[in-house]
């Protein structure tokens, strides 16, 4: 059998097990499995991707940010911090339709200065976001989609894990591409703020407001906020804040890595909840609770990368992109298929993945169509980020699943991040549209 | 007697998770030291990153066993919930079985790298070197015992197909249709 | 991978390899040059020579083995060839990482592999049996180019050197060892970020790389030190592989592998010189340490390749008596090391 008619039939394979329920890690490692054995016909070499693959996957110090990031956002919402940072963010913006929404994306935002992972992000606002909007009446669908479209921004905003994929790749500055992400990032963060808005106004209900008998839309009643004041909320939500200023200014000030800094946050958020009353058995439902979440992502991880060397593998990968290129066709068109490909990728690949396959094929085409490498690099990151939110493979979105657990079903999160992704395109085509918003940042270095 | 070994089984599922979680806890701590080392007495600890690398693996495969008994693995049932009861089951006895099959390959292919590495006791690492065999170690225990976990549930799965009110004494460890 | 038959006779046949490791092609200079001249060129001479057609599954970048699981791919057959460094397996490949256990060897990467070329040749039968153990063949070696600082402050004296944080991956920390500089363990990956935000202040690495990973940016000043170039990477093939290969191919396969070696290292050299030229025009300032200076540093070091040698025993190699005619080879090709190793 061709290895190409290997990785077709595994992708079929794929999706169906993973619609007929199969566990995703289960699926992803048994079509690895099978493809390889199809392609070498050798069954010691299929099975040697199972033990090489569970040792090795994962074995890299900046993996370290998973756990350590989920262990953080454990003791965030184990202290209740998480809860008086949304109250303070509700207390700032109420008056804006879908404030909570906002607040979301906002405190995204400020933690991918921090972490270098979307799937870290996704993971910590999961639990501190997903309650407080429940608890604010919010729908779950809107709730899911505000934390699983605002959790990419941790790979857009400096530092970023792809970006200095990518930098290395295409032999550019890894310097000049953690800047060219700050105005883009900002530019969706901000797009996901109107949208946000516009949704709420739209749909009322969607953020837990109604009208009301005189047609006026008000937002429903959440008891706690009757006795609230300015210096009240502010001091309250606090603690939060020094924890991101210590990581932020760790890192900026040159004190620690990103890696460290997620080890470094999740001691300060230990030592807040001591503070805060956290007894043995307190600290013993927070690492239960961490082990789980990070036991399925990790797993997770773990299988995509057998799925994705099977599918290098093959060759299959290399054929895709040579078609793109060998179509000899007019730049617009080759960028709209590019970006078409890495979207198709993103459906089945994990994103660093996706990058390593393509970018050594697409470095031709750009100098075909002398594109700028830096531009190029951003649009891509944002276009293979939006496969983090694409069926059947998701990675931010089974992170949520993980963190959530019960109550909430894979196809919910798929479902309520649509909006989310149709905004994440709306930014790749004006970034595409007006490169300088990407290149002005590096260009003043 | 099944029953006391199957309540042992999930005991021991539990306790390594647990562990696995102290040693994120303890992944925290050993980052934090080399930070302040560094920081404040110029002293940073050579061999912080072998020591993290190589332990993520293994908590991994520590924690992997009690996730499987919880159900926490991330699965769509899209199609699964609107199945009639039985082929439900039946479903549910075809995932486990897929997790089975292949926490087994990984204990079988696992087992000539672990012999070896410990053999010539594997380590990684020059200022500070770090045994890493043992991570081979874990990742068997840790199949071991996750593959047990998808054979209970195909048990259990088995026996609800034959008597539809069966029930299992926790929720926990139930099966998921 | 093998032979994919298509019919017999007298028609050609189709010879599928999978090809990789951990590096990136365009990351190293090994890795490029095996791409470039190793694959191209094994796959023209087969066309031109032998009723064989020999097709790439590039794997590079570590998309089907990363940098510490290359040498278990290959031996597994998830890798037909393996391109890869040995850095990585401390104790499986001990002796493919002996250059790092002689600091200041030659800066010449092309010297370096000649005398490593030396040693292998002779003890031949003991590298054989150490690929055998991991089912591969050896086919090239590979050399880094010639480690040196590069820092975000000037070093022009040993003294410094003194309180600074000098970042390096873990076979060149001990080099530091005595100097008054603080060794932080790092990977290139976060070796950017680190020294822009300040967690340490520089690299041991050599310039080509030091150019790919645009250290220059934030690390302004180049030293040479003259810790020397190290013959740590290279290509092998799966044994399985290997025999099932026709004799025409295996013939051709050593051939261009033999030629590998030595455009490798040429490359490795040449591509250390246009990197450093390059990076000065982008701003690295060139600093000068004396020679003084760096002889104290060489006689401050621990007797770095007696320790590893006598290590190399208790694993069974004969590691006396292979260190001393590595450090014999060089200076056979005209090297004058900084400090007369004395290993016995
Ligand atoms: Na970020
Ligand atoms: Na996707």
């Amino acid at each position: 059998m061709s290895m190409i008619t290997v990785a077709v039939i595994s992708v079929i394979c794929l999706f169906t097990l993973i619609l007929f329920g199969v566990h995703i890690g289960f699926s992803l490692s048994l079509m690895s499995f099978i493809g390889i054995w199809l392609m070498t016909e050798k069954i010691q070499i299929a099975l040697s991707i199972l033990a090489t693959t569970s040792f090795e996957a994962i074995r890299d110090y900046t993996f370290a940010v998973i756990p350590l990031f989920v262990l953080m956002g454990c003791f965030m919402s184990q202290s209740g911090v998480a809860k008086d940072l949304f109250d303070a963010m509700n207390y700032f913006i109420k008056k804006l339709p879908g404030g909570l929404g906002i607040a979301t994306v906002v405190s995204n935002a400020v933690f991918a200065a921090v972490t270098g992972v979307s799937v870290a992000s996704a993971a910590v606002f999961a639990r501190i976001c997903l309650p407080e909007m429940s608890r604010h009446r919010y729908k779950p669908g809107f709730a899911l989609g505000a934390v699983g479209g605002s959790s990419v921004l941790g790979m857009l905003i400096p530092p970023s894990l792809l970006m200095i994929v990518y930098g290395m790749l295409s032999e550019t500055s890894i310097g000049k591409l953690f800047l060219a992400g700050i105005v883009p990032g900002l530019i969706l963060a901000g797009i996901y703020c109107v949208g946000i808005i516009g949704m709420s106004i739209a749909k009322p209900e969607l953020t837990g407001r109604a009208k009301n008998a005189g047609g006026k839309v008000i937002s429903a009643s959440v008891e706690e906020e009757a006795t609230q004041n300015f210096l009240m909320v502010s001091l309250r939500a606090l603690p939060i804040f020094i924890i991101v200023i210590l990581v932020l200014g760790g890192i900026w000030g040159g004190f620690f890595t990103p890696t460290e800094a997620s080890a470094v946050g999740a001691f300060a958020t230990l030592i807040l909840s001591v503070a805060r009353g956290m007894r043995p058995k307190g600290l013993k439902k927070v690492l239960l609770e961490t082990a789980g979440t990070t036991s399925s992502i990790l797993f997770l991880l773990i299988s995509a990368q057998m799925y994705s060397r099977m599918l290098t593998m093959s060759g299959a990968t290399v054929a895709l992109a040579n078609m793109v290129q060998n179509s000899s066709l007019g730049a617009g068109i080759v960028l709209f298929m590019i970006c078409f490909v890495l979207i198709l990728l993103g459906c089945v690949l994990d994103s660093t993945s996706i990058l390593l396959i393509t970018v050594p094929l697409i470095l031709p085409i750009a100098a075909a169509f002398g594109w700028n490498l830096i531009w190029l690099g951003i649009v891509m990151i944002i276009v293979i980020e939006m496969g983090l939110l694409t069926p059947p493979f998701g990675m931010v979105v089974f992170a949520m699943k993980a963190t959530i657990g019960e109550g909430v079903e894979v196809e919910d999160i798929f479902k309520g991040v649509i909006p989310f992704l149709l905004m994440m395109a709306m930014a790749v085509v004006i970034i595409i549209a007006f490169p300088s918003l990407t290149t002005w940042l590096p260009s003043l270095q | 007697m099944i029953r006391k070994f199957d309540r042992f089984m999930n005991i021991l599922a539990s306790v390594s998770s647990y562990i696995g979680a102290v040693g994120i806890l303890i992944i925290m701590i050993v980052i934090c030291f080399d930070v302040t080392g560094r920081i404040f007495f110029n002293h940073p600890n050579i061999g912080t990153p072998e020591i993290v690398q190589n332990s993520l693996a293994a908590i991994a495969f520590l924690m992997l066993p009690w996730a499987t008994y919880l159900g926490q693995h991330v699965r769509s049932t899209m199609i699964k919930n609107r199945l009639p009861v039985k082929l439900a089951y039946s479903a549910e006895i075809a995932a486990y079985f897929v997790g089975a099959c292949l926490f087994l390959g990984v204990i079988l292919s696992a087992w000539e790298p672990m012999t070896f590495a410990t053999k010539i006791k594997d380590f990684q690492g020059e200022g500070l070197r770090v045994p890493i065999y043992p991570v081979w170690w874990v990742i068997i225990y840790g199949s071991v015992l996750s593959c047990y976990q998808c054979i209970s549930k195909i048990v259990k799965a088995a026996a609800a197909i034959k008597n539809p009110t069966f029930t299992t004494e926790d929720d926990g460890g139930g099966i998921q249709v | 991978g093998g032979k994919d038959a298509q019919s017999s006779g007298g028609e050609r046949e189709t010879i599928t390899l999978k090809i990789g490791g951990g590096h990136m092609v365009n990351g190293m200079a090994y890795t490029q040059v095996a791409q470039e001249f190793f694959q191209a060129e094994i796959s023209k001479r087969c066309a031109e020579e032998t009723n064989y057609d020999v097709e790439w599954i590039e794997a590079y970048g570590g998309t089907i083995a990363k940098l510490p699981e290359g040498l278990t791919a290959c031996q597994n057959g998830l890798l037909d060839v393996l391109v890869n460094s040995y850095a990585f397996e401390n104790a499986k490949l001990f002796l493919m990482n002996m250059n790092y256990y002689v600091p200041f060897s030659s800066t010449d990467p092309t010297i370096v592999t000649k005398a490593s070329r030396m040693v292998m040749d002779e003890y031949a039968d003991v590298y054989e049996d150490l690929w055998a153990t991991y089912n591969q063949k050896f086919l090239a070696l590979g050399p880094t180019g010639a480690y040196e600082l590069i820092t975000n402050f000037p070093v022009n004296s040993l003294a410094d050197l003194k309180g600074h944080k000098i970042a390096a991956a873990g076979a060149n920390l001990p080099w530091l060892e005595g100097t008054g500089a603080i060794p932080v363990q790092s990977n290139l990956n976060e070796a950017y970020t680190s020294i822009q935000t300040g967690v340490y202040d520089g690299w041991i690495m050599w310039p080509d790389a030091s150019y790919r990973y645009k250290l220059h940016e934030v690390a302004p000043y180049f030293t040479a030190i003259g810790f020397g170039a190290d013959a740590i990477q290279g290509i092998s093939i799966n044994l399985d592989v290997w025999n099932s290969l026709p004799e025409e191919v295996q013939a051709i396969m050593e051939e261009v592998a033999a030629e590998y070696e030595v455009k490798s290292a040429e490359a490795a050299k040449e591509l250390d010189v246009t990197s450093l030229e390059a990076m000065q025009k982008e701003g690295l300032t060139i600093c000068e340490m004396p020679k003084e200076d760096i002889e104290k540093w060489a006689a401050g070091l621990p007797n770095i390749p007696q320790v590893r040698a006598s290590e190399a025993e208790g694993m069974g190699f004969p590691g006396i008596e292979i260190w001393n005619a590595y450090i014999d080879a060089q200076k056979q090709l005209g090297h004058t090391f900084a400090r007369d190793w004395i290993v016995q």
